[in-house]
């Protein structure tokens, strides 16, 4: 059983996802997606931008800034490579709500087909910045053009959802995890889209030697 | 002081003797393929891990409580990563080093690093640290460096300790002023990458040197 965390704030999860979706499209090991919504001014601290870029509240030290600007650059060298936008946000969002509907859409989705669509088109949007991760109504939206029924959803994101996925973050940082994408194999953890090849070996039943660890990069042949 | 500088054809790995995946890194790079049409140099980067959940301010306790425990979740998958990398070094256990065998050890690579020396070379002292025992110190080093044919008679009571103190640290400092953050890293064409998965994308920059017209 493979478990997959993510979250649709995370620039790395943004920049892995399709490639993590290969592991069943391609592979056929069926993945379990589990949202694990993070807690980013905990580790990284808080900042808010305006509009046109500029930082209008922050309580980040010059390290933390350090290492956001680094993961930004290279989360954009990566989604460059899979021709996607990849804006950075304006502000820490909560993406709790985006989370419960993962957990809806894989719940109700009849093919995995329209799952896959609807988590593409969520992390599509809001890296060009045309999603309200907040906005219960456009999560509906999403649901509905992806195919996945919505009859009860909202019902479900202040109910049962929102109880189930603050059971989960609880149970997944017991477990071990702490970061997206995070691969759960049994109790085997997997941080970061570098381990993919290992995650790959591991599903397989761990023949021959350990992979070492690699940051996917697309060959473009056209280039 | 030692001023560390990089060439065009040449890839710098940032590593830590202390850290596990640091030498798989190296291992990484032995076996990659496209090693033979470019440099690859190596020098220690010595900083505590990076942590920047220390630096957030203090909050109600239970933001406090979470971070806690957000930190022994991490501690704990690090555990499980540390074993792996271990593992892709065909070892069931890690080492340690005395405070002089770290600044002696990490001084010797800067050695290696000025001589120009190969990275079968550094891998070979390195395996020799490696064997030495799980607790690397300077008097197993002194022996290592002695089979290999380069200088063992440190003075590691006077000047010369605190000079390799300070070339550390100073070399540290302009590795971290490149976008160094943690080790392994790797360095190319002034771009820092953390770990040592980039490869990938490094070959992809050399195919499209390769591929542009000569001036």
């Amino acid at each position: 059983m493979l478990s997959v965390c993510i979250d649709f704030k995370s620039p790395y999860a943004f920049v892995a996802h399709a490639l993590i979706w290969e592991l069943e499209t391609q592979h056929g090991f069926v993945i379990d997606w589990q949202p694990l919504t993070l807690n980013i001014g905990s580790f990284l601290g808080t900042a808010e931008k305006s509009n046109q870029g500029a930082v209008v509240a922050t309580n980040r030290s010059e390290k933390q800034w350090t290492v956001v600007k680094s993961a930004y650059r290279d989360a954009r060298r990566y989604a460059a490579n899979q021709q996607r936008v990849l804006r950075g946000p304006l502000k820490i969002w909560d993406s709790s709500l985006a989370g419960i509907s993962l957990m809806w859409a894989q719940e109700k989705a009849d093919d995995r087909v329209d799952l896959k669509r609807f988590m593409d088109t969520v992390f599509t949007q809001f890296w060009q910045r045309a999603c309200d991760l907040e906005d219960a109504q456009e999560l509906v939206k999403h649901l509905k053009a992806a195919n996945i029924k919505t009859a009860g959803f909202l019902d479900y994101l202040e109910g049962e959802g929102r109880e189930r996925h603050d059971q989960l973050q609880s149970r997944l940082l017991d477990q071990g995890v702490f970061g997206v994408p995070s691969f759960l194999i049994r109790d085997e953890i997997f941080f970061g889209r570098e381990h993919l090849d290992t995650v790959l070996w591991r599903l397989k039943g761990s023949q021959g030697p350990m992979p070492l660890l690699r940051f996917p990069w697309l060959q473009v042949s056209a280039l | 002081m030692m001023t560390f500088s990089l060439g065009e054809s040449e890839l710098l790995a940032a590593i830590n003797l202390e850290d596990a995946e640091s030498i798989v890194a190296l291992q990484s790079l032995l076996q990659w393929p496209k090693r033979a049409l470019i440099s690859v140099r190596v020098l220690p980067f010595i900083r505590p891990p990076l942590n920047t959940a220390a630096d957030v301010p203090k909050g109600e306790p239970a933001f406090e409580a979470f971070k806690e425990r957000r930190s022994g979740a991490r501690r704990r998958y690090q555990r499980q990563e540390y074993t792996r990398n271990l593992e892709r070094l065909g070892r069931s256990s890690g080492w340690e080093m005395t405070d002089s065998g770290v600044f002696l050890s990490h001084d010797i690579l800067i050695q290696l690093y000025l001589g120009n020396a190969s990275l079968e070379q550094i891998l070979k002292y390195i395996s020799g640290l490696l064997k030495i025992s799980q607790r690397i110190d300077a008097e197993g080093i002194g022996r290592v460096v002695d089979e290999l044919g380069l200088r063992s008679d440190f003075d590691l009571k006077g000047d010369e300790a605190t000079l390799m103190r300070r070339r550390l640290a100073d070399l540290s400092q302009q590795l971290e002023a490149q976008g160094i953050l943690s080790a392994p890293s790797l360095l190319f064409k002034g771009e820092a990458y953390l770990g040592y998965g980039h490869l990938p994308q490094i070959e992809s920059i050399m195919d499209l040197e390769l591929k542009r017209p000569s001036e």
